[in-house]
């Protein structure tokens, strides 16, 4: 007897592939939650510097089915280099029918389909830090993207500090200063909001990784951080709903 | 547990230089950690993950670890290095910069004992594409969320290099005192350890269940025996006393002891170290996977061999195939054949109880159908007077061996121990003793002239069981091509201490540098005399003089198989210097 479990169709293979990219940056173990809501992640990686909560919602789906609330595990590595054979154009059906594999269906130019063995979920949730947010900017992703770029250049941080008309991205090293204003009529911003004038800054690494696996789709951002805590970086993502990325700041002195 | 309370302990015991007071601290943790992490608690003690035939490499190299820290603390990598260049230990760098933390986590986790051993577990068993950013990043959530104190060992740890100075034997004391409170049950514990090689899992059967379970832990298959020693005698009439007039007499072939474990068509190889080389040796497996018994736990020496006349070569061909990678080419290039000497299981049979010549039955019928000219049982032969082994030791001589292995055919299998059940003969010369000893290094002085940068003289110890102390003999520095001080002084780097280890014992001599007990080398040397300088054997021959080598060199000959409480014990040393006497008076 087969049961249906679970089955979650897309009209192409992106969404999966920039789900894939996002976890990635964090874990490779990833544990996905299906509901009759949607599916969602939430994941921290192991240093507990930085956490990714998505939820995707049923009706981002082309068609969308749950019967029973579930948890699987993947590798996300094993996942990405099966949707990677996959074409742009191809359907995409994700499906569990049995506990412990994964079932890929793409039809398109032709079928395929690949199956994967689950790994073990982990047991416990992931929490949410409770924050409360001074300062928040909406950026084109793009031009977030450059701005962490000219700021890699010389340093490994960024400093962020906002203004009531203005935002500063700023990086330091031996070697010499970056520093990007965004002001409201600089190309990019789209929104500015400063409840609380707010200093902070967070590690470039983890920052870029994430903006260049979400960057092919994602437009905009909202980033909202208050002064020495952590910061969220939010993508809204057509036909995937958002994604929240939470990154604890440095010390500084 | 939390992981400070034993950073806290860590952190006296490498304050300290007495084993008195290490047993001390050792009790005092072992009373007060809990059952179900007391088997992790030893395994870090002895900066391993697991017992030493599971132990795994962590694959975490300094400049990783130097990112990290560079990372936790904001301190540039090459000030760093340079510090690191100057004090020598990562751990100790990271106690000296990681005063603040610079990145903080979004949840503050406090780290546990089981939480820092599952990720160093995490970190070892990650591999394959992407694992080097997964390691990364477990190191860094450890860092992270440590106090420097905590940083200090967990670095220690993650490179292996924790030296603390505790031997196998000091546990087996501590843990006999904290948990039977009465010293003589440590041999129960010995017992046990000496078939199972894993104090951790007899720390836990202490913690969790009682003395008697610890008496019933036995052989099981996977798990390396430690391996029955033998006594050394100076020539065949002394071989002949110990034996009490007969014995059964076997070549001491120049080559690796092996122990086997099969069943069915899984088979492992373990050296005398225990250390896993199943890998290095596929041709062997493959044979041992053909012979009949469904489990099998027997013993035997590896020896390099020259194809065509199936004669053996020496030790340094055979160690050729320790290697990591290319291991297909070693097995065409260095073929080796295995002669099997003593079995100590036998589908489903414990057999080390039963008396040596039936074991050595059971062992001719466990390779009742081996076909393969590669795998056969040792030569044997009975001797009963002085004139049989003489000529079994020249036809020894003749088939490249070191000498002679006499056995008393009616022990039983003794796992661990050193005794006169088993006797080792090696050859003579013209009534004058150039006898081989397996000496450990201890210290060494700095190199000069072409050996500048390198060490120079390297100062030898022999070991002590009862005390399980190093007592010094000599120094040696001669014998060493460059190629061989390279790869020496590379090995030895790794175990510089801070000041001399509790357990050597070296008077008031002083070195350039003092290390971790651990590299053995053979060692040659014509005489022995008394000396004042050195402390093996101090007062037993003269009061206010020890033993000491004359004019002794290195033979050439690393001993990888062997750990430094395998090495030349005092007793034999002074067995040794006494002979000398024997000699020139015969």
């Amino acid at each position: 007897m087969i049961k249906l479990m679970f089955t979650a169709k897309t009209k192409s293979p992106e969404e999966w592939k920039i789900i894939n990219s996002a976890i990635s940056t964090l874990v490779d173990e990833a544990t996905f939650e299906a509901t009759s809501e949607g599916i969602s992640f939430r994941g921290m990686d192991p240093s507990h510097v930085a956490l990714i909560d998505i939820f995707w919602p049923n009706t981002a789906f082309d068609s969308y089915q749950c019967d029973s609330e579930l948890k699987f595990g993947v590798r996300i590595s094993e996942f990405s280099k099966l949707i990677k054979r996959t074409d742009k154009k191809d359907e995409l059906e994700v499906s569990i029918t049995d506990q412990d594999v994964l079932r890929i269906r793409t039809s398109g130019s032709y079928k395929r389909e690949y199956k994967m063995r689950l790994i073990e979920s982990s047991s416990g949730s992931t929490p949410l830090p409770k924050l409360s947010f001074n300062s928040k900017l909406v950026l084109s992703l793009s031009a977030f993207d450059k701005i962490l770029s000219d700021i890699e250049v010389v340093s490994e941080y960024v400093e962020i500090e906002s203004f009531p008309e203005r935002i500063e991205f700023l990086g330091k090293s031996d070697t010499g200063e970056a520093m990007v204003t965004m002001e409201p009529n600089s190309e990019g911003l789209e929104d500015i909001e400063v409840k609380e004038e707010s200093k902070a800054t967070y590690s470039l690494d983890y920052l870029l990784k994430i903006v260049k696996s979400v960057s092919s789709v994602g437009v905009t951002s909202a980033i909202e951080y208050s002064t020495k805590m952590p910061i969220r970086l939010e993508f809204r993502i057509a036909n995937i709903g958002r994604i929240h990325f939470y990154l604890a700041p440095r010390v500084q002195d | 547990m939390l992981f400070i309370e034993l950073a806290q302990t860590f952190e006296k015991m490498e304050k300290t230089r007495s084993r008195i007071e290490l047993t001390y601290h050792l009790v005092e943790l072992f009373t007060t950690t809990p059952a179900e992490i007391i088997d992790k608690v030893v395994y870090l003690i002895l900066g391993k993950l697991g017992p030493d035939h599971e132990s795994s490499e962590l694959g975490i190299a300094d400049k990783i670890v130097i990112k990290t820290l560079s990372h936790s603390s904001r301190i540039p990598v090459d000030k760093i290095i340079k510090e690191y260049n100057s004090i020598g230990d990562l751990g100790e760098v990271a106690y000296k910069f990681l005063t603040e933390r610079t990145q903080s986590t979004l949840f503050a986790q406090v780290l546990t004992v089981d939480k820092v051993f599952s990720t160093l577990l995490k970190i070892a068993h990650t591999s394959g594409v992407g694992s080097l950013d997964i390691k990364i990043r477990l190191v860094n959530s450890l860092i992270n969320s440590s106090s420097r104190l905590e940083s200090k060992f967990i670095v220690k740890l993650i490179l292996g290099n924790l030296r603390l100075g505790i031997a196998n034997f000091t546990l087996l004391d501590a843990l006999t005192l904290a948990f039977t409170k009465d010293k003589k049950n440590r041999v129960i514990l010995e017992r046990a350890y000496n078939v199972s090689s894993d104090l951790g899992k007899i720390a836990a059967t202490l913690a969790n269940g009682s003395l008697s379970e610890v008496q019933s832990i036995s052989i099981s298959l996977f798990t390396p025996v430690r391996p029955m020693l033998a006594e050394r005698a100076v020539d065949s009439p002394e071989a002949l006393k110990k034996l009490d007039g007969f014995g059964l007499a076997e070549f001491k072939i120049d080559g690796e002891r092996i122990q086997i474990h099969k069943q069915g068509e899984k088979i492992e190889l373990f050296t005398r170290s225990l250390e896993n080389v199943s890998s290095n040796f596929p041709d062997i497996i493959n044979m041992i996977k053909l012979l009949s018994p469904k489990e099998m736990i027997a013993e035997g020496e590896i020896v390099a061999i020259n194809p065509n006349n199936l004669r053996y070569l020496p030790f340094q061909n055979l160690m050729r195939r320790r290697r990591k990678y290319k291991i297909q080419e070693a097995v065409k290039a260095f073929p080796v054949m295995l002669n099997l000497f003593d079995i100590l299981f036998i589908d489903g049979n414990d057999t080390t109880n039963l008396p040596f010549l039936e074991r050595r039955r059971l062992l001719k019928f466990a390779l009742k159908d081996n076909r393969s000219d590669r795998i056969k049982l040792i030569e044997q032969t009975q001797v009963s007077c002085t004139k049989d082994i003489d000529a079994f030791m020249t036809k020894a001589l003749e088939n490249g061996c070191e000498g002679l292995m006499l056995k008393n055919p009616k022990t039983e299998y003794r796992a661990g121990a050193r005794g006169w059940a088993w006797i080792k003969l090696k050859k003579e010369y013209s009534g004058k003793v150039i006898d081989s000893m397996d000496l450990v290094v201890l210290g060494a002085l700095h190199g000069k002239g072409r050996r500048v940068g390198k060490y120079g003289a390297l100062l030898l110890g022999a070991y002590d069981r009862v005390n399980d102390t190093f007592y010094t003999i000599g120094k040696v520095g001669t014998g060493f091509t460059d190629e061989i001080l390279s790869l020496l002084s590379d090995r030895l780097s790794k175990l510089v201490l801070q000041g001399k280890s509790p357990r050597v014992e070296a008077g008031s001599l002083m070195m350039d540098v003092w290390f971790e007990p651990r590299v053995v080398l053979e060692i040659i040397s014509p005489e022995i005399t008394l000396s004042p300088i050195y402390t093996a054997a101090r007062d037993a021959v003269n009061l206010g003089n020890g033993l000491a080598l004359r004019f002794p060199k290195f033979s050439g000959k690393i001993r990888e198989d062997k750990l430094p409480e395998d090495s030349t014990t005092i007793d034999e040393v002074l067995e040794l210097y006494r002979n000398q006497f024997k000699q020139k008076s015969n």
